[in-house]
């Protein structure tokens, strides 16, 4: 074990140390999860969001993939998450927006889960993981993700650029056409404040 | 061959596609005028490729070129175009010409047409047509799950765009955030599904997971003769990926968005997406059937049982029965076509469901191949004939005069002023409906042949009989057939026999929102009698009565001529040939999937 | 006793205490700097009444920080509010953690370990965990026997373990990407400030900042990209290790000469990144009164402030590791391979590396405090046209060039070859593209249309912008 377990290593076993930061780093994911359902904040929410996010982090720490922890601290804590705190807090009408579900939907709600919990767990008892052994020796296994992205998988990785795209057009095009409408609007006739200052200045 | 070569078709598309978003940035109305000519230009192109394609991939025995890149020259490849995916990607193209002529901006400052109105953003709107055809062109060919879920996505995400800014109204708006979160959902369960998949297989590969997912003897021969057994955890993964397809296929249980979302999307855009995500979503599933049952089509045990029923057969008759019992229901002729688009996939679950069952019976009954066909063939089949049906309600403009026509008010008496349109419109109800003489009728031939042969087939010693299930499929079939010919006959009559001044905004409760069935004023039925303001062949109607033209004449002429019927069936034939493309035992293949093993 | 600590307890616990109470003690210090800058600017004589010269300031202003009320203002989001700081100074400990300080120190002992055939993984169960054995040597023997409670012990061997450790905390081999993750998260702890304040300047300057950090990041990851693919790794000590060597024998091989335009693009970023002027909008005093802090007060408050200054340390340690060689310096390579001049058995070296890069840092601090006395703060459309329309196309040519001279030239440099270092031929291109890049770039951006003016005079009723007087509002 080397980076982050060695950190906590100290005199203990090595075998407990990955043992306790797994389950640490998993209550952290787990706990946070729940405070993302369970919240009614929608704010706090995304704060449980970010936790969980960097407990899977931890968790890929602990797994010795580096670079996909790094990159998910980047792209999801640090990239998108962001965003989705950065929409919250700009379309929640009151900055202390909360859900307030009625008492039938947290039914649906709490019996959906308990239905697709009960299938994912009897699904993982009779799971047969096929281990993939990883190549540790590896200094450098992000050379090797490289080349893999840019060779075995260019296609999909090409693709993946081309759904972004659009998704980023997209977004671009909606907005746009929010903007458009309004300019409708104001052609019929619905003169604002705006267009009247305009006559003025 | 190489990459380049392999993805030209694709690469077409995105290079036409980034083009036409630069030519966006103009607001010129020229610019606008040029961008259905530069997409069209950029889609004949690359029909003539497939065409070409196809005819030189030709003969049954001639296999397709392994993807460009593969990992030590095996036919790992993530791409990997053969028969099927020259065929599929053949009708996609075909059918994508004819709906950019749907989707054309004929109004005089070039913001769209009777129907459509994308104002001034005729570059993107028609990039993202592109694009979303790209998509449907790569999950045609995509051997890899990785590839083939951005396919999907690439297929869908411009589609929830195009809703939303296909006409400036709060419905089309309300659609596209509908379709958008209820996708964006399927795609996550989709996800999940394919996580699993890879988890129990260790591969992204569909065809490393066929064979991981199928027993080895010991000199490491795939045992393809042995139909596998899922485990609960594969089962899940499965269930969550038939989830996923079956939204962007409009599979009943999965179909409850498609009254409001082509009900709210501009009539060129329903088409569009009555037929694209719906072709990616059989293909992906078809893809998904032949890894779980290899090249012998042998399913496991949540899809078909010995008995002939199962999850396509369960899937198969609810969607047949739900969508055409809605379809019934409806007051507006775009949710009669929208809940019929959830029939017809009805109709091919039901080809795929006997398809399933080959396994049971003697394979002199010839269910394998013939189910297949089927599907592809009522891909198509209704490919063809549903633009017809959209084309014509986009012609026939709305009382109002400013939007095409959507409810059956909007229709009444149509026909008299307009008989070759509504003779059109006739022509492709017949055809969805299944009447002989339409290539609707050859494609539900297709469809009950697979099952009825399975249905009279000798059940080999030791297996039970699939017969009791398979003859319910066919008898539901038939029942179906007659519950749609009661709402396609409906639009045919309130064309031609029910008369405008009975038509009363009262009787249509489930009218759209908009256009609201607003009273009009008197004398319009006058102007109307005169029609100096719609006459039929104007510059501005010219691209969306080709498009009619071409669907109507596309389903007489597969339906009536027979030679036309058997090319299109000789193509099939060929692309249904994709167990075809693997041999029993890959002495390389097995020795890869030993080394992997160890 | 000793022995024990020897064996057991891993160098990097006594580095991370050294540098956790260095940078943080250097941090209050940091603020005197501050202080003293801006009076130097300012021609001003700065803090001077405690102690000779004000050195004692720092301490006067920590007790102050601890003895002031910690007031908490009503209706505010308690638990974000009380998380938000410590968000903020949790990361910017946890990215101190990959810095790297000394290069690598090779050390020798002799252990005792049960015979094996490779004594080199035996050697490694006995010392602490994490040190990456190079050689062990068997140099005697004991028989096997019985110890005293009569159990059987098999033979063992007497072993000279050599073994090298990083002279740092941890050492990922993917430091600058741990690096900018972990910071990317300290803007959770703006934007959580500022909304659980419950008070809108606050929330704006939360929202101020959240644009500017995302828009920011971008360059950032992408100048240090160009520096990764020049040596194609993301670990900092082979960054440094690559460039501790001589151009013509005396000009150090440091990233500041072949990628000149890199370097000032991370410092621009990391400005941004530190929320400091020219890019303070979010705490801007005249506009937000104190930004997304302005409810903060004691040690809350403090530990906004000492993550701001924590910070700009963590950050300028990267960039003195990218752009200016770490700890290089004449007379500080390795003793033992010279392929490899970060590897020195010398634990005196290691230290005065520490000091050398230590040094390097502080003259990079100084150029923040310098440039926030020195320039104005920016208008927010200037702040997101600087990194959307400037340093974004800019960073991804720099890479695109970076990319086509490894390619082209690299494949005629025999010292790339061999050992990926750049040679003085290399660098020499490399210097010249990045002329020939800035001087295309200043061409080209003449020639692109210029943005539309996005900074319209809000005409809000009852502003000076607005024409008409406000309508007298009724009151009820």
């Amino acid at each position: 074990m080397n980076s982050i377990a060695s950190i906590l290593a100290l005199s203990v076993d090595a075998q407990t140390v990955p043992a306790v930061l797994f389950y640490l780093f998993a209550g952290i994911s787990a706990a946070s999860a729940l405070g993302v359902v369970l919240s009614r904040n929608i704010v706090r929410t995304a704060v449980c969001l970010l936790f969980t996010l960097v407990g899977v982090a931890g968790l890929y720490f602990l797994l010795e993939s580096e670079f996909l922890a790094a990159v998910q601290l980047v792209v999801y804590v640090g990239g998108t998450l962001i965003l989705i705190v950065f929409g919250v807090m700009l379309t929640s009408k009151s900055p202390f927006s909360r859900f307030e579900p009625k008492a039938g939907e947290v039914v649906v709600a709490i019996a959906a889960c308990i239905i697709l919990f009960a299938a994912l767990v009897m699904a993982i008892r009779s799971a047969d993981f096929r281990p993939q052994t990883l190549d540790t020796t590896q200094k450098y296994p992000v050379v090797a993700l490289g080349q893999a992205l840019l060779g075995d998988y260019l296609v999909p990785f090409e693709l993946a650029s081309v759904v972004l795209l659009v998704v980023m057009i997209g977004a671009a095009y909606l907005a746009k056409s929010r903007k458009r409408d309004d300019k409708r609007a104001v052609a019929r006739g619905a003169a604002t404040l705006s267009q009247k200052a305009r006559q003025w200045s | 061959m190489s990459l380049l070569s392999l993805l030209l078709p694709e690469l077409i598309l995105i290079v036409a596609a980034s083009g036409l978003l630069l030519l966006g940035l103009s607001n010129k109305v020229a610019s606008r005028r040029l961008a259905p000519v530069v997409a069209m230009l950029a889609l004949i192109v690359t029909f003539c490729i497939q065409i070409y394609r196809v005819k030189a991939g030709g003969g049954p025995t001639q296999h397709d070129t392994f993807g460009g890149i593969s990992r030590d020259g095996s036919i790992y490849g993530t791409l990997r175009i053969a028969e099927f995916a020259q065929y599929i990607k053949l009708i996609s193209l075909g059918i994508g010409i004819l709906l950019t002529l749907l989707a054309w901006p004929t109004n005089d400052d070039a913001t769209g047409n009777s129907a459509l109105h994308f104002g001034h953003d005729a570059g993107e709107f028609f990039a993202l047509m592109l694009l979303s055809l790209t998509g449907l062109l790569l999950v045609a060919g995509a051997n890899d799950i990785m590839l083939l879920f951005l396919g999907i996505e690439l297929a869908s995400i411009p589609t929830y765009i195009m809703v939303s800014v296909s006409r400036p109204l709060p419905v089309a708006q309300e659609a596209g955030v509908k379709y958008f979160f209820l996708g964006a959902f399927a795609a996550a369960i989709m996800l999940f599904g394919f996580s699993y998949l890879y988890g129990t297989t260790g591969a992204t590969n569909l065809y490393e997971i066929m064979l991981n997912l199928h027993p080895k003897d010991a000199s490491g021969i795939i045992d393809w003769g042995t139909r596998i057994t899922l485990t609960p955890w594969q089962s899940l993964a499965v269930l969550m990926l038939v989830a996923g397809f079956a939204f962007k296929m409009a599979v009943v249980p999965l179909h409850f968005y498609v009254g409001d979302v082509y009900q709210g999307a501009a009539t060129p855009v329903t088409a569009f997406l009555s037929f694209v995500p719906k072709a990616s979503g059989f293909v992906a599933l078809i893809k998904l059937l032949f890894a779980l049952g290899g090249p012998n089509w042998l399913l496991p045990e949540p899809i078909v049982r010995a008995n002939g029923t199962g999850l396509l057969w369960v899937l198969a008759i609810l969607t047949m029965t739900v969508g055409n019992v809605l379809g019934l229901l409806q007051y507006n002729v775009k949710r009669v076509l929208a809940f019929s688009s959830v029939a017809h996939s009805g109709y091919m679950m039901a080809a795929l469901a006997a398809l399933a069952t080959s396994q049971f019976v003697s394979p002199a009954s010839n269910v394998k191949t013939t189910g297949l066909q089927a599907v592809l063939f009522y891909l198509a089949a209704y490919g063809i004939m549903n633009i017809g049906a959209f084309g014509v309600l986009q012609l026939l403009s709305a009382r109002d005069g400013k939007d095409s026509a959507e409810t059956f008010e909007d229709l009444a008496g149509k026909g008299r002023h307009h008989v070759s349109l509504a003779l059109s419109m006739a022509v492709c109800c017949f055809s969805l409906t299944g009447i002989p003489l339409t290539v609707g009728f050859m494609g539900k031939l297709m469809i009950i042949k697979p099952a009825l042969a399975a249905a009279i087939a000798k059940t080999p010693v030791g297996m039970s009989s699939v017969r009791p299930a398979m003859t319910w499929l066919v008898v539901i079939i038939m029942i179906n057939a007659a519950i749609s010919a009661a709402y396609y006959l409906r639009i045919v009559a309130t064309l031609f026999l029910r008369s405008e001044e009975h038509a009363h905004p009262a009787t249509a409760p489930h009218a759209a929102p908009h256009p609201a069935p607003r009273p009009h004023p008197r004398g319009h039925h006058l102007a109307d009698h005169a029609h100096p303001v719609d006459p039929l062949f104007t510059r501005h109607t010219m691209p969306i009565l080709l498009a009619v033209i071409l669907s109507v004449a596309g389903t007489l002429l597969f339906g009536m001529i027979p030679s036309a019927t058997e090319l299109l069936g000789n193509g099939v034939q060929s692309a249904a040939r994709i167990e075809g493309d693997i041999p029993q035992a890959l002495p390389g293949l097995s020795d890869k999937a030993v080394a992997a093993s160890k | 006793m000793i022995d024990w600590i020897q064996s057991n307890i891993p160098p990097w616990v006594y580095i991370a205490f050294i540098v956790h109470f260095a940078i943080l003690g250097t941090v209050a210090y940091l603020i005197l700097l501050e202080r003293k800058v801006a009076s130097w600017t300012q021609d001003r004589i700065g803090p001077n009444r405690v102690g000779p010269f004000g050195l004692f300031q720092p301490l006067a202003d920590g007790l102050k920080f601890i003895l002031k009320e910690d007031y908490r203002p009503a209706h505010v989001d308690k638990i974000l509010f009380t998380i938000a700081p410590a968000i903020m100074i949790i990361v910017i400990i946890i990215s101190i953690a990959v810095l790297p300080w000394g290069g690598i120190k090779q050390s020798t002992r002799q252990v005792t370990v049960a015979t094996q055939t490779d004594l080199k993984v035996a050697a490694a169960t006995a010392l602490p965990v994490g040190m990456n054995v190079i050689d062990a040597k068997e140099v005697g023997s004991i028989p096997p026997g019985t110890n005293l409670k009569g159990d059987a012990v098999p033979r063992m061997s007497i072993v000279d373990a050599t073994y090298r450790w990083p002279f740092q905390i941890t050492n990922l081999n993917i430091g600058v990407l741990f690096i900018i993750g972990v910071l990317s998260l300290a803007i959770y702890g703006v934007v959580l400030g500022g909304w659980a304040s419950n008070n809108k300047y606050a929330f704006l300057g939360a929202l101020r900042a959240t644009a500017q950090m995302i828009s920011y990041e971008i360059p950032l990851g992408l100048s240090v990209l160009s520096i990764v693919v020049l040596y194609g790794s993301l670990d900092l000590n082979t960054i440094v290790d690559r460039q501790a060597h001589y151009w013509a024998g005396f000009i150090p091989a440091w990233n500041i000469f072949t990628q000149p335009i890199s370097f000032f693009m991370f410092l621009i970023c990391i400005h941004a990144e530190a929320n400091r002027a020219p890019f303070d909008l979010a705490e801007a005093e005249q506009e937000l009164v104190g930004g997304y802090h302005t409810e903060y007060s004691a040690m809350r408050f403090a530990l906004f402030f000492l993550a701001e200054y924590a910070g700009m340390i963590t950050t300028s340690v990267v960039c003195v590791a990218l752009f200016f060689g770490g700890w290089h310096f004449p007379g500080l390579g390795g003793d033992v391979d010279p392929t490899n001049p970060s590897v020195t058995t010398s634990m005196s070296i290691c230290i005065v590396r520490s000091i050398v890069i230590f040094t390097k840092t502080i003259g990079i601090v100084f150029i923040f405090m310098w440039v926030r006395w020195s320039l104005p703060r920016f208008r927010f459309d200037q702040l997101m046209q600087l990194a959307w329309r400037a340093l974004i196309p800019i960073s991804l040519l720099t890479l695109l060039m970076t990319a086509l001279v490894l390619k082209f030239g690299g494949a005629m440099s025999e010292t790339y070859r061999k050992e990926l270092r750049i040679d003085g031929g290399l660098a020499t291109i490399f210097f010249l593209s990045n002329v020939i890049l800035i001087a295309l770039v200043m061409i080209v951006s003449r020639m692109i249309p210029a943005a539309p003016n996005t900074n319209h005079r809000m005409r809000v009723i009852g502003s000076r912008y607005h024409p008409v007087p406000a309508p007298l509002t009724t009151t009820n």
